[in-house]
């Protein structure tokens, strides 16, 4: 009998051991909760970030639009987890690009970059501002990007970067707790990481 | 029967001494902004090969590049010249080898398609069309 009764209840601390495992939320890595950066979007409004999204969990993803080849696929990633978000009902995420390039990615320079992929601006932001607003942002977010390669095509100077490839979810209050390579990011996994952080 | 089959074999002998290029795709863009090209190089040839340039006229400038990874971030450096063994298939592909078409002079819009030539060491010059689109989308 009292065989019986440790059995039990190892089972019951075990499952619920599990239960609080698959519930919680991961650890924060980095807190923008007290941070306030004044940036603006590509419909050129002013955004307050990461206060304007208070409430809701943000899909958050770094690029600079002149990127041709990671970028695009960082893009690509979030705007299937939206999709997908979308058809599990979800409407309690933004979708946020932030670009570490802004001398170039102008407001309407982001604009073109969503509208040839079919992206409604509305409902997936893209942000620059203010370069430096972006390079605090890029430093509390541990995001680097460096200037690197340049190639001069008539007479215009073009350059690239060398730059951390990342998708992140930050939670309603402001707490980014999860981080994935924004490129090859595991959608299953990224899903799965929203869903216990919202 | 036995014309049949010298027949089959000269066919069988004229492939296997081509080099393809397969599965071309552009990503969508806009006017003034940089894209990749991306396809599979099949080459069946009994030698090797070259891929020794790009060119388009839907740019000011096309390259050949390799994303690489370094201490934790994302980059990409040009190529001059791409190997092609013989017998083998080389994929030019999202996150690896592309070709950067560089200041695009008009938007590169889903459904369009863009001209490449590929031009290769023994195989010559290869044109390709490549559809814009996004895979997966």
């Amino acid at each position: 009998m009292k065989k019986i009764k440790i059995a039990v209840s190892s089972t019951f601390i075990l499952l619920t051991l599990f239960l609080i495992g698959c519930s919680s939320k991961p650890d924060v890595i980095h807190d923008l909760s007290r941070k306030d950066y004044t940036l603006i979007d590509a419909d050129s409004s002013i955004v307050h970030f990461p206060g304007d999204f208070k409430g809701k969990t943000v899909v958050l993803g770094f690029i600079y639009t002149h990127c041709p080849d990671i970028c695009p696929m960082t893009t690509h990633n979030i705007n299937l987890v939206k999709k997908e978000m979308e058809k599990q009902g979800a409407d309690d995420i933004t979708y946020v690009d932030i670009s570490f390039d802004p001398d170039r990615d102008s407001p309407e320079v982001l604009k073109k970059y969503a509208d040839v992929r079919g992206i409604n601006t509305k409902e997936f932001r893209f942000l620059t501002g203010n370069k430096k607003i972006i390079k605090s942002l890029l430093k509390d977010c541990n995001i680097y990007a460096i200037p690197g390669d340049t190639t001069v095509t008539d007479g215009d100077t073009s350059y690239f970067f060398i730059h951390t490839d990342r998708i992140s979810v930050m939670d309603p209050e402001g707490k980014i707790r999860a981080e994935y390579k924004g490129s090859t990011a595991n959608r299953t996994e990224l899903i799965k990481d929203i869903n216990r952080i919202r | 029967m036995y014309i049949l089959m010298i027949l089959i074999s000269l066919l069988n002998f004229s492939q296997s001494g081509k080099l393809e290029v397969k599965d071309g795709w552009v990503r969508p863009a806009g006017k003034g902004m940089n894209t990749a090209f991306y396809f599979k190089i099949e080459n069946n040839a009994d030698k090797a090969d070259t891929l020794l340039s790009v060119k388009s006229g839907v740019a000011k400038m096309v390259q050949m590049h390799e994303t690489f990874k370094k201490d934790g971030m994302m980059g990409m450096r040009e190529i001059k010249a791409i190997p092609v063994n013989s017998k083998s298939t080389l994929e030019f592909k999202p996150g690896g080898y592309h070709v950067m078409v560089m200041n695009l002079k008009a938007d590169l819009k889903m459904g369009a398609s863009a001209e490449f030539v590929l031009h290769f060491k023994n195989a010559g010059d290869v044109t390709v069309k490549a559809p814009v689109k996004i895979p997966g989308d």
